[in-house]
C-alpha cells in the first residue's frame, strides 16, 4: 500500500474517531437532559476558627542561676498569656518535663491577679489538669500571671546543691459550645 | 504580481487503485459497524436538538392563550389536597408551569448560600430552601451534598441534616463524607400540579472535630435532582413529548439513509468510470 493511501486512510479513521467522540458527548448530554432536572446551591463556604496561645513569647519565666534558693527565700516572677485565637478561651496551666531534687521541695503558687490558680510542688503540678483559670481569656487579651517560688523554712538541707528544671505549659480551649470547660 | 496556482492532481487510474486498496483495508464488517454507530449517533443528535429547542423555549417570555379555562370545586379540592399533603401552597393549573424544578424566588431570605466563618466544634447553621416541583403523579427527589475539588478533606467531617419542614421528615442526617448515595424521597399526588418543597438544611461542625480542622475551609455544593424526567410536565402543556422525539428521530434516520444511498450510488458511478 502506498504512503498516500496510508495517510488518507489514517485521516479518515482519525476523523471518524473524533466525530464519534463528539457525537457520544452529545448523546450523553441529551440522555441526561431527558432524564434529570437539577437545581444547585453553589459555593457554600464554612470556615473554622482557631485556638492559639502565646505564653510569654516563649521566654523562660526564671533563668538558671538567676536566684540562689535557701530556706525562707521567695521569688516572684510574672509572665503573660495572650489569646491569639478567634474566640474567647479557657486556659489551664501545668508543668511538664520536671527534673531536679528541688522539684519536691520548692512550693510554687500560680496566681491570676489575687486569685490563686494552683499551688504545690513542681512534681505535684506535673501534668496536673486542675489548674484552670476562673476567668476566660478574651480574644487578643494579654493577661499577666504571677508565679511564686518559695523554699520552705522547714526543708532543711535536703535541697543543698539541688536544681529544678521544668516546662511551663498552658492549654486553651474555646468557650463556645463548652459550658463545662472541657479541655479534650 | 500575478499569483501562480499550482494544481496537483492524481490520475484517474491511480485514484481507483487507491480506492481499491482502501476498500480492502476497510472490511465489510467494519463498514457495517461504522454505519450502525453513525445512524445511532445521528438519531441522538436529533434528540439533543429537540431537547435544546424545547428547553430554550421554556425560558422565553411569551404570551399564550389558553381558551376555555374552567374552575370547578372538584379540581380545586384535588389541587389543594395535593399541596397540603406536602405542606405546599395551592397547586397551579397544569398549563401554567414554566419550570419543572426550580428554587422559589418569592422570599429573598431563602435559598441563600452558606457563608459562615469562625466555626467551632458544636456550631450549627441553618438555611431554608424552597423548591417548586412540577410533575404529574410521582417523582423521586434526590439530594446531594458534595465537596468542591480540593476541599474534600476539610468538608467530609461536616454534618448535614436536611428536613422537610412541613412534615418534619428527616431526608438525610450524617456527615458529608458518609454520603455515599444521594438521599431521596418520593413525591406523589393524584393530579398534575406544582408542589412547593420547603426544606431546612442544617450544617454542623461536630464536637469531635479535632485541631486538624482549625483554620480550614470547606466548600460544598447542595444539589436537588428530580429523577425520571418523563414524569415532569413540560411548560408548553404538551403531554406527549416522547412521541415528538420519536417522530424527529425517525425523520433523521430517513434523511440519513437517503444521503447514504445517494453517496453509495455516486461512488458506484465513479468506480464504473
Amino acid at each position: 500500500m502506498s504512503k498516500t493511501v496510508k495517510t488518507k486512510l489514517n485521516r479518515k479513521i482519525s476523523g471518524a474517531v473524533v466525530a464519534i467522540i463528539l457525537l457520544s458527548l452529545c448523546l450523553a448530554a441529551s440522555a441526561f437532559a431527558l432524564t434529570y432536572e437539577t437545581v444547585s446551591v453553589e459555593s457554600n463556604i464554612f470556615r473554622t476558627g482557631k485556638v492559639k496561645i502565646n505564653i510569654n513569647d516563649g521566654a523562660p519565666i526564671i533563668d538558671s542561676g538567676e536566684y540562689l534558693f535557701e530556706p525562707g527565700v521567695t521569688v516572684v516572677k510574672d509572665f503573660f498569656i495572650e489569646n491569639q485565637s478567634t474566640w474567647d478561651v479557657y486556659f489551664r496551666l501545668y508543668f511538664d518535663n520536671v527534673s531536679g531534687d528541688l522539684a519536691d521541695i520548692l512550693e510554687i503558687t500560680l496566681k491570676d491577679g489575687d486569685k490563686v490558680i494552683v499551688n504545690g510542688t513542681a512534681r505535684g503540678l506535673e501534668n496536673f489538669t486542675g489548674a484552670v483559670a476562673e476567668e476566660p481569656l478574651s480574644v487578643m487579651e494579654k493577661r499577666y500571671i504571677t508565679a511564686v517560688f518559695h523554699y520552705p523554712e522547714t526543708a532543711g538541707n535536703a535541697g543543698m546543691n539541688a536544681t529544678l528544671a521544668f516546662d511551663l505549659c498552658v492549654q486553651a480551649v474555646q468557650t463556645k459550645n463548652n459550658p463545662d470547660k472541657e479541655f479534650s | 504580481m500575478r499569483k501562480r496556482r499550482i494544481v496537483c492532481s492524481v490520475p484517474a487510474d491511480r485514484r481507483s487503485v487507491e480506492r481499491v486498496a482502501m476498500d480492502r483495508i476497510l472490511s465489510k464488517k467494519t463498514k457495517t459497524t461504522i454505519v450502525v454507530i453513525a445512524v445511532a449517533l445521528a438519531v441522538m443528535v436529533a434528540a439533543l436538538v429537540v431537547v435544546l429547542i424545547i428547553k430554550s423555549g421554556r425560558l422565553q417570555s411569551d404570551v399564550s392563550v389558553l381558551p376555555e379555562n374552567r374552575i370547578s370545586r372538584a379540581s380545586a379540592f384535588r389541587s389543594a389536597f395535593g399541596s397540603l399533603f406536602l405542606g405546599g401552597k395551592l397547586a397551579a393549573p397544569a398549563d401554567d408551569f414554566e419550570l419543572s424544578l426550580a428554587l422559589n424566588s418569592d422570599n429573598p431570605e431563602e435559598n441563600q448560600s452558606f457563608d459562615v466563618s469562625n466555626m467551632f466544634p458544636g456550631d450549627s447553621v441553618t438555611r431554608n430552601y424552597r423548591l417548586d416541583v412540577s410533575f404529574r403523579q410521582k417523582v423521586e427527589i434526590l439530594f446531594t451534598a458534595e465537596p468542591y475539588p480540593g476541599y474534600e478533606q476539610a468538608s467530609e467531617i461536616f454534618q448535614v441534616k436536611l428536613v422537610l419542614v412541613p412534615t418534619g421528615e428527616v431526608i438525610y442526617e450524617g456527615t458529608v463524607g458518609g454520603m455515599s448515595a444521594p438521599a431521596s424521597h418520593l413525591l406523589e399526588h393524584s393530579a398534575p400540579g406544582t408542589e412547593q418543597l420547603y426544606y431546612a438544611l442544617t450544617v454542623t461542625l461536630p464536637k469531635e472535630a479535632g485541631n486538624e480542622y482549625q483554620e480550614t475551609e470547606a466548600r460544598l455544593r447542595f444539589t436537588w435532582t428530580v429523577e425520571d424526567r418523563s414524569e415532569l410536565i413540560p411548560p408548553t402543556g404538551d403531554s406527549s413529548p416522547v412521541v415528538l422525539y420519536i417522530v424527529i428521530a425517525a425523520c433523521a434516520l430517513g434523511v440519513f439513509w437517503v444521503i447514504w444511498g445517494i453517496l453509495k450510488k455516486k461512488r458506484g458511478e465513479d468506480e464504473d468510470e
